[in-house]
């Protein structure tokens, strides 16, 4: 009987085929990146009741997957694959193998910008010669993440 | 004079409209750009949010349910709330809790009016 590694590997291998012919961006859009690092890692998760949430939550998106046209796939779609399936396995891998969460860098320009906003609105940017500190930070932290977390494989997240 | 200033006022016109045809639909998709792209960026800030409120969320639940023993409600209880996500907001419901702090400061004046 093969494990439930061996079927889900079996199972990304089969959605890497249907994949042929994707660019990064559009593999990007179906989450493909953080599935195959979940599938990945899935043997070294600890405990029988979190690896069968996680096995029956890779199936389920599996199963979605099979039926769609991934040459079209939207961006409304990848925020449902998010909401449903990625943070709720993230959790897990988080948890116990230290996983971190990818963001792009324009939600770190934007969210650097809003809190430079904030500074600047209680009047510290003025005393830092309105230098946008938070923005700098920021980017560069996310940057770092990105790296060091995506060269190990350990990384996952919207349209990742 | 004046014959020489209406002959260069449409002589101006000529040249300005096929600048102004191509330079407003210019304008008006990169405005449409922007707006998306900050749109987008946002999104992926907030998404970001999230996904590490949910990490927060499950290490606390799960690290409160190791205080009680296996077989308590209170372990079960936390256990079930760790695993749950919370669930994302909405224009619907942002206009629902606009409604519903609107009618609470209407009995609290003290509490700031919403812009």
């Amino acid at each position: 009987m093969m494990s439930e590694y061996v079927l889900l590997k079996n199972r990304l291998n089969e959605l890497y085929f249907n994949c042929d012919g994707l660019d990064k961006k559009q593999l990007r859009n179906i989450n493909f990146y953080s599935i195959s690092n979940f599938v990945n890692a899935y043997d070294k998760l600890k405990g029988s009741k979190e690896k069968e949430t996680v096995y029956n939550l890779l199936n389920s998106y599996f199963d979605e997957m099979k039926g769609e046209d991934l040459n079209s796939f939207s961006k409304d779609q990848s925020k449902e694959l998010f909401f449903s399936y990625i943070v709720k396995i993230g959790q897990y891998y988080n948890y116990q193998l230290g996983f971190k969460g990818y963001m792009g860098i324009n939600g770190a320009i934007f969210g650097g910008i809003v809190m430079d906003l904030i500074l600047s609105i209680f009047g510290i940017l003025v005393k830092l010669y309105f230098i946008p500190i938070s923005t700098i930070l920021l980017v560069l932290f996310t940057a770092a993440i990105n790296h060091y977390f995506g060269r190990v494989n350990k990384l996952y997240g919207y349209r990742y | 004079m004046g014959f020489v200033g209406v002959m260069a006022g449409s002589g101006l016109v000529a040249l300005a409209a096929p600048i102004v045809t191509t330079a407003v639909p210019i304008a008006y998709s990169s405005v449409i750009n922007i707006v998306s792209g900050i749109n987008e960026s946002a999104f992926v800030f907030g998404a970001n949010i999230y996904q590490n409120l949910n990490n927060i969320r499950y290490t606390l639940g799960t690290g409160m349910s190791m205080y009680f023993n296996s077989n308590t409600a209170n372990h079960i209880n936390l256990q079930k709330w760790a695993e749950g996500t919370f669930n994302p907001t909405n224009s619907e419901k942002l206009l629902q809790f606009r409604d519903n702090y609107q009618s609470i400061q209407h009995y609290f004046h003290f509490l700031p009016e919403m812009p």
